[in-house]
């Protein structure tokens, strides 16, 4: 067992609108070991967004709000931080990549400006330094005429291009752990293999931590050796990479799994867009019943306990019913 | 009603408004001398405000508070009309720009930026000076000097709602395009001309008594607010009765901004987008 | 990107045409025509009125006669004024600099004033600052600039007797009199305090509108998803709000500020009569008072001119600040 990084208890977020209040995480633990890839898995609206958010304390109080038991990184306990503590945790020791590079890009600025900002928050040194480590971390996100696109604006870039701008704007202070959200969706396959192979190569030479967000089970059965299955803001079910694809436990996962074989389907994952809205907080029982096709009585009325079974657990009430 | 109420201040400019309109409507009940009975007696000129002249009177002893009174007829039915002249020419512009697009959409629009970079103003002061129109035709060509940010609104609507299912469906039925306009696209869009129609009202108040405030507009023996500050801004009168400025410009003051609190919270509760603000959560 | 330049130079062109278009119509339709001065005249024979009307081509149709004054205004040629017999463009010459002094300091005051108070209100949202502002500036929209400008006189001028009721300068004011390490203080607070009160009345409207623009501009801003990006990269929230957040919210506001500036210089012409401002709008109410069309006619194009060249300065500036507008239609 590695060192662990990142130990997250009961984390809830609660999002709040003009007329109502939408629980987007409710409830999940999460570990993340030293120089570990950990993927968290789901489909969009579930709530993997606000998890990222939320471990950054990225969420302001205009928008919602975060709570926990315990949110302990490095040791450190993170809900303790004040705002100037997590300004100096965020970008150097922690750092995020969001999906929807276009809209997360600063318009007005070029984006060897953007990423020599990230290095200088964290590590004086003169401008065109911070410059040159921008065009290299271009390069290291393997983007075609790195000088080039470092004077370029953004809407100037494909969204390719715009995607591997904010991975290296992650990558620029060497971050003990990258929350990666989506990283990959805007890319097309060989620049996603190439990126995750960064990934790789970053984790095993600098013992990077990877907590790696996406709907996409391939991707994660690729690089991560623990996978958590979040469905409607909690957590379905948690093991190992190899247990998840080996041995699914929650009908969640299966249909996962299942969608995997089909993958032309993968475009019409069922009620994809259905999100947490919907679903959260308004009724009882199981989040996932409603698609499931072995729902019982108990699955309408109870949410199932999250079952731990040493390595792996599952919440649903086909394993260890009753159980506390 | 309603959203009038959730915002006690726009309530309040509401009833102030009515009032007003209450005062034009009602004059000779309210007013409690004859407006332009000139009396150029010593004790009747530039008396302060007192019990027998609630304002005071002016240097020909008229009673200010009655020409208030009966000024805010004149003050009111050429802002009354210019807002008029503007919401038809702005919405017919806006709606046949917006519904038919293509060249109409371009040149109609660049029509509209064209009128946005005129110095409109200069313009209205010219022709008033030159033709003297009176209030009437004063009214109009202020009409003509405010219709362009209702056209560019009423295009942006009709643009977007003609997307829209019903709309579609309404073509698709074989209605006529009178039908689909009048019947389908303007309702939609009636919240948003009110909210301009109420700063246009404002927005013709404020430009009337400008230029009769020049002594270009409104011209004697009728009166507006802006007229009567004509006489009141010779430096010896401002000196001597600064009641005679201070009255009449108040009741401009009031009058438009108890208009714009109720356009600003008519905006805010009906535009979707400020509406829409605090909702990107993001995920 | 050029094409685009291109396009909008083409229609401030054809803006200008149109102003000098209708200037021409309102003119040509103006109940006397030119002669109508001598009619009274008894030794004036109706020969030599024939001799007039073709001396000033007026025999000739409306189109001719308009393209031929169109091409006097383009080599500067705007007549001669009726009411002081000089050429025009000399009359608005020597006008201009009060205006534009008038109109540039009460630019910089709106400017300077309305871009921190929209930052503060944005920043403190809803807070009791905020709310005051925001009235205020409600307040500052409905004030009739006219009225306030009297209200200052009458405060400032007549009451306090701090601050002149009007006038550029002083007709008295002898910078000889000051000893020479101050006078070039004196000078400049003579220049000043002639300039207060005017520029108070011409800036209020516009720094109330422009900040509460700004207010709910930074507030949209904010909201985006790049300001989220910029927070993760560990910048302070200061760093965020006035590098990433303003650079992007202030560009609407050039904007807007371009659009106002007809409201701007109609605003000018206002301001100067009420404080007797020796400017070009003082000159144009003389002139339309007497009738100088010609006058009247010169400055409607100038102004029309240099309101189209706000405009022009605006888009430009727009496009620094918003990188994209090269790639927008």
């Amino acid at each position: 067992m590695p060192e662990i990084l990142l130990n997250v208890k009961n984390l809830r977020t609660v999002f709040l609108t003009s007329n109502s209040r939408i629980t987007a995480v409710d409830g999940i633990d999460i570990t993340i070991g030293k120089g570990e890839i950990v993927g968290l898995l789901g489909e969009s609206g579930c709530g993997k967004t606000a998890v990222a958010l939320s471990l950054m304390k990225l969420i302001t109080p205009d928008e919602g709000a975060i709570s926990a038991d315990s949110m302990q990184f490095k040791g450190r306990e993170l809900l303790l931080c004040s705002e100037e503590e997590m300004c100096r945790i965020r970008g150097k020791e922690m750092a995020i990549i969001f999906q929807e590079p276009m809209a997360y890009l600063n318009p007005a600025f070029t984006v060897g400006e953007q990423i020599a900002e990230a290095i200088l928050v964290h590590s004086p040194m003169k401008k065109k330094e911070a410059w040159e480590k921008a065009v290299d971390l271009l390069k290291l996100v393997q983007i075609p005429g790195a000088v080039n696109c470092a004077a370029a604006f953004p809407h100037q870039l494909s969204g390719g291009m715009q995607q591997r701008v904010l991975i290296a704007m992650a990558l620029a202070c060497s971050p003990e752990l990258l929350i990666a959200d989506e990283p990959t969706t805007a890319l097309d396959v060989t620049v996603q293999a190439r990126i995750m192979e960064l990934f790789r190569r970053l984790q095993q030479e600098r013992g990077m931590s990877v907590l790696l967000i996406t709907h996409d089970l391939a991707l994660v059965a690729g690089i991560a050796s623990q996978v958590y299955v979040m469905f409607a803001g909690m957590i379905m079910e948690k093991a190992n990479t190899r247990e998840i694809l080996s041995e699914p436990l929650h009908p969640y996962t299966r249909e996962l799994l299942l969608s995997l074989c089909y993958l032309e389907k993968q475009e019409q994952r069922p009620e994809n867009l259905k999100s947490v809205k919907n679903i959260s907080g308004i009724q009882p029982g199981c989040r996932f019943h409603r698609r499931c096709s072995g729902a019982m009585t108990i699955c309408s009325k109870t949410v199932p306990p999250l079952v731990d079974f040493g390595r792996r657990s599952v919440r649903c009430w086909l394993y260890g019913k009753g159980v506390g | 009603m309603r959203i009038l109420t959730r915002n006690k201040l726009a309530f309040t400019a509401a009833i102030v408004l009515l009032l007003i309109i209450g005062a034009a409507v009602f004059s000779p009940l309210i007013a409690t001398h004859d407006p332009q009975l000139i009396t150029l007696k010593p004790d009747k000129i530039c008396r302060p405000p007192s019990a027998e002249h609630y304002f005071g009177t002016d240097d020909l002893g008229r009673d200010i508070w009655s020409r208030i009174v009966y000024g805010s007829r004149t003050s009111l039915v050429v802002a009354f009309v210019a807002m008029f002249t503007a919401v038809l020419l702005g919405t017919a512009c806006g709606t046949v720009a917006g519904y038919f697009g293509g060249i109409i959409d371009v040149i109609l629009m660049r029509l509209v930026d064209i009128f946005l970079s005129l110095p409109t103003v200069f313009f209205l002061i010219i022709i008033a000076a030159i033709f003297k129109p009176g209030s009437l035709g004063i009214a109009i060509l202020l009409g003509l000097t405010g219709w362009m940010g209702i056209a560019r609104m009423v295009r942006g609507q009709v643009l977007s709602l003609k997307e829209r299912e019903f709309v579609e469906a309404a073509r698709a039925l074989g209605y006529s395009d009178r039908r689909i306009i009048f019947a389908h696209l303007l309702p939609n869009v009636a919240g948003q001309i009110i909210v301009h129609a109420n700063l246009a009202v404002a927005g013709a108040i404020l430009t009337e008594s400008a230029v009769s405030f020049l002594g270009l507009g409104v011209q004697p023996p009728q009166f507006s607010w802006g007229t009567m500050l004509y006489a009141a801004q010779d430096f010896v009168l401002l000196k001597n009765a600064p009641w005679t400025a201070i009255f009449p410009g108040l009741a401009i003051f009031v009058t438009v901004l108890c208009l714009n609190y109720i356009g600003g919270a008519l905006r805010d509760a009906w535009d979707p987008k400020v509406k829409n603000s605090g909702e990107s959560a993001g995920f | 990107m050029k094409k685009k330049w291109l396009i909008r130079l083409v229609f401030s062109v054809l803006t200008l045409l149109i102003v000098s278009i209708l200037s021409f119509m309102i003119i040509e339709f103006a109940p006397g025509s030119p002669i109508s001065r001598y009619a009274d005249n008894p030794k004036i024979t109706s020969a030599d009125r024939e001799r007039i009307i073709r001396h000033l081509g007026l025999d000739k149709p409306t189109s001719v006669r308009y393209f031929i004054w169109l091409k006097n205004v383009l080599r500067g040629d705007f007549g001669l004024s009726y009411m002081t017999g000089r050429p025009v463009l000399t009359e608005i010459l020597a006008r201009l600099p009060a205006t534009l002094k008038l109109m540039l300091f009460s630019f910089f005051i709106s400017v300077a004033f309305a871009i921190p108070i929209g930052i503060y209100a944005a920043m403190r949202r809803n807070s009791l600052p905020d709310v005051l502002i925001s009235f205020i500036s409600y307040l500052g929209i409905s004030l009739p600039s006219f009225w306030l400008g009297l209200l200052l006189i009458y405060i400032f001028a007549v009451k306090l007797q701090l601050l002149p009721a009007g006038g550029q300068l002083t007709p008295w004011f002898d910078s000889s009199a000051f000893p020479l390490p101050v006078r070039p203080a004196a000078v400049f607070w003579e220049h000043l305090r002639h300039l207060l009160l005017p520029a108070a009345t011409l800036s209020f409207g516009n720094i109330a509108r422009w900040c509460q623009y700004l207010r709910s501009s930074l507030l949209e801003t904010i909201n985006e998803n790049y300001i989220r990006t910029a927070r993760a990269k560990g910048l302070n929230s200061r760093t965020v709000v006035y590098k990433h957040a303003l650079r992007n919210a202030i560009t609407p506001l050039i904007t807007v500020i371009g659009l106002n500036m007809p409201a701007f210089f109609a605003g000018a012409v206002i301001t100067e009569q009420i404080f007797s401002w020796p400017g070009m709008g003082q000159l144009f109410i003389t002139a339309v008072f007497a009738r100088d069309y010609q006058v009247i006619m010169g400055i409607t194009i100038i102004t029309a001119a240099m309101v189209l060249l706000g405009n022009f300065l605006s888009d430009i500036l727009y496009a620094v600040f918003d990188p994209r507008v090269e790639y927008r239609g």
